[in-house]
């Protein structure tokens, strides 16, 4: 994966590259918004990270800029504006996430992973996970050709994590997808509805298909 | 005389001017109007006697018109008759000779107004000649003394009216600017006392209920409302102090032991000691972010993005969100939601945190088995409700306006996770939406909030 990262601040930049180095992801730098356009332009990139102040151009009019001349990578804005009003103002401008400073660095990887893979798969009228089979139009699940009796939000929940299969999903961003919640309740909601998801997926059968990923999030995989 | 400088003195000096000159105006039309009306009268009088004369001369004669003249004319100030031959030599009549006419004014051929100077006194006179025939010319007049005398006492009366006016006028202005004065002055020495940092001082409201005690009384309202901003502001800051040192504190000694295990035994740092102090910075952010939204949402300084929010579907929603959660403390949650939707004006992410903070406060600080959590979605002609209550421990009802204050943690939840910004940021959030929160003894025992929002939030469904 290479991207592209537009931040002002040197020291964050920097930590972000390394954090990304760490997990294979290549990246350049852009110090500003307009260096961030011409770089658009010259070099493909799978996703970009943009800040949203920063000199000459900031990251919204960045990214109404790059849509108007017809780029459409996908775009993850960082910024310490964390405010859920500037949130819905960075997606209405074209952004496909919003993560606010500080972060976590596994949770800015994981969305990455998603945005990249949301870039490349189509829309897809069913799922497969090994033995998990995902009707997309029936909202239908079977595992092992045996129907899984899951609510609609579980069903949604867990077609989330079958869609980046293999991929870590954050708590937030579970929260952000499945119950369009913008902020962080401060109990751990989204692990008792995992749970309940658990027990209908997996109890019962030898493997776990749904894994936790500790301190981050969860994450399905066949194995 | 300071009070020649005030706004009050400077206005009341204005009307007075403006008051002289309407005056000056509506005295100088009653004086035209009043000599013109006297003239005219005059005029008729004069008219009539010439008449009277010119038809006895004609009817019985001169020697009959003489007689009348010489009979009626004994008092110069009556009436005043000349009668002369073609000449000009006087024949009859109380008026000795005409001035010449160049020290009269005539207004047609026939009506003159000449100056006479008697013996003793001068006056004007206004008459009529008459030509009774190609030998005898009659005058016949009337002295002005009685306008003239009007009009001087006219003028007098103009000229001490002015003086009245003058001296009321810097009078009047003199006490309302002294009156003025002294009550700004009021204001005035409150203020700097409050400059000076007594911010306790108050601004006398006086018994006159006028709009100098209404603007005291706001004043002091506005003081009062300040002085407890600052009082609040000052609580804040102990409050952060104390709350986002205590985690730092605890981070810090954390890091101490793991640094004294490292250094000593050669100790392995694990990853699950770097989750325990990353979950310490998080709790401190977290702390910060609801801070930073607080003064956001309280400031007011940017408009709220809103859309239109199905506040039951969002309550219906919450709930199934809060549902395991609420299981797992072992309680019951009930629900009631009109099946109709209640679409109000709202930002949908700040009301879903409202309420779901409210349904997290239950299920930490009240729920356990056997417990009950209610909501309830209401509307009534003017309002739409929602109840959120318990049959928990509750809180006592003197506590109830501490819960909303920022930090207003109740002493027994210290020891309990959260940072006692949850209700708060809940009040604030609703307080945006132009609602109305209030905390109150639940029906069924334990902590009910009351949020109500107007209904011309509502929007009509076809």
């Amino acid at each position: 994966m290479h991207i592209l990262l537009a931040e002002d601040d040197i020291k964050t930049a920097l930590s972000v590259q390394e954090g990304l180095g760490l997990h294979g992801i290549t990246s350049s730098h852009a110090g500003d918004g307009a260096l961030a356009f011409d770089l658009c332009r010259k070099e493909s990139f799978d996703v970009l990270i943009v800040d949203r102040m920063m000199p000459k151009m900031d990251g919204l009019s960045l990214i109404t800029a790059l849509r108007e001349s017809g780029i459409q990578t996908p775009v993850l804005i960082l910024s310490a504006l964390g405010e859920v009003d500037d949130r819905v103002l960075g997606l209405r401008a074209g952004a496909d996430d919003y993560l606010v400073k500080p972060f976590a660095l596994d949770e800015l990887i994981a969305r990455l992973e998603v945005l990249v893979r949301r870039n490349q798969g189509g829309d897809q009228s069913a799922l497969v996970c090994g033995p998990l089979h995902l009707d997309m139009l029936k909202r239908q699940a079977r595992r092992d050709n045996e129907i899984l009796d899951l609510m609609p939000r579980e069903f949604a929940m867990l077609s989330y994590l079958v869609e980046n299969a293999g991929q870590v999903v954050t708590r937030t961003m579970l929260l952000e997808h499945i119950f369009q919640l913008q902020f962080d309740p401060q109990t751990n909601i989204i692990d008792v509805h995992m749970s309940r998801l658990r027990a209908k997926v997996d109890k019962g059968f030898p493997i776990a298909l749904i894994k936790t990923v500790r301190g981050i999030g969860y994450k399905i995989d066949e194995h | 005389m300071h009070y020649l400088k005030t706004t009050s003195f400077r206005t009341t000096l204005i009307y007075m001017v403006l008051f002289s000159l309407s005056a000056f105006l509506v005295i100088t039309l009653i004086y035209v109007q009043t000599t013109n009306l006297l003239r005219q009268e005059l005029d008729t009088r004069v008219a009539l006697e010439a008449e009277r004369l010119k038809m006895l001369y004609v009817e019985r004669g001169e020697s009959e018109l003489r007689r009348d003249i010489d009979r009626s004319g004994d008092d110069p100030r009556a009436a005043i008759y000349w009668l002369a031959d073609n000449m000009g030599v006087k024949i009859a009549g109380n008026l000795d000779r005409i001035p010449s006419l160049k020290s009269s004014r005539s207004f047609d051929e026939n009506w003159v107004e000449f100056y006479f100077l008697d013996a003793d006194q001068k006056a004007t006179i206004r008459g009529q000649f008459i030509d009774l025939s190609d030998q005898l010319r009659l005058f016949v007049g009337r002295d002005l003394a009685a306008r003239d005398r009007i009009a001087a006492s006219f003028i007098q009366s103009a000229f001490i009216a002015f003086l009245l006016i003058i001296v009321l006028g810097v009078a009047g202005g003199i006490i309302i600017a002294r009156n003025m004065q002294n009550r700004l002055g009021r204001i005035n020495h409150a203020a700097m006392r409050i400059m000076e940092g007594d911010l306790e001082q108050r601004i006398d409201v006086g018994a006159s209920n006028d709009e100098f005690d209404t603007l005291a009384r706001n004043l002091n309202m506005m003081l009062d409302r300040i002085s407890e901003l600052l009082t609040a502001m000052r609580d804040v800051s102990e409050n952060i102090a104390h709350d986002l040192r205590t985690p730092l504190n605890r981070l810090r000694a954390r890091l101490d032991v793991i640094n004294t295990h490292v250094t000593r035994e050669g100790y392995q740092v694990s990853g699950e000691d770097i989750e325990g102090l990353q979950g310490e910075i998080d709790n401190v952010l977290l702390t910060f972010s609801a801070l930073l939204s607080l003064a956001r949402l309280e400031s007011g300084a940017a408009p709220l993005l809103t859309e239109d929010v199905d506040l039951s579907l969002l309550v219906r929603e919450l709930a199934s969100l809060y549902e395991p959660l609420v299981e797992e403390t072992g309680a019951d949650m009930a629900l009631w939601v009109p099946d109709e939707p209640l679409v109000i004006l709202a930002s949908r992410p700040l009301l879903s945190q409202a309420i779901g903070n409210l349904i997290e406060n239950a299920c930490k600080y009240a729920l356990a088995p056997n417990k009950h959590l209610n909501i309830r979605l209401s509307h009534s002609q003017n309002t739409i409700s929602l109840l959120v209550e318990d049959d928990g421990p509750g809180i006592p009802e003197a506590d109830f306006a501490r819960a909303l204050r920022r930090f207003g943690r109740l002493d027994e939840s210290r020891a309990m996770p959260g940072n006692g910004l949850g209700l708060p940021l809940v009040y604030a959030i609703i307080l945006r939406h132009g609602g109305t929160m209030s905390l109150e003894k639940a029906t069924i025992g334990g902590l009910g909030v009351r949020i109500d929002f107007p209904i011309h939030n509502l929007i009509k469904q076809e």
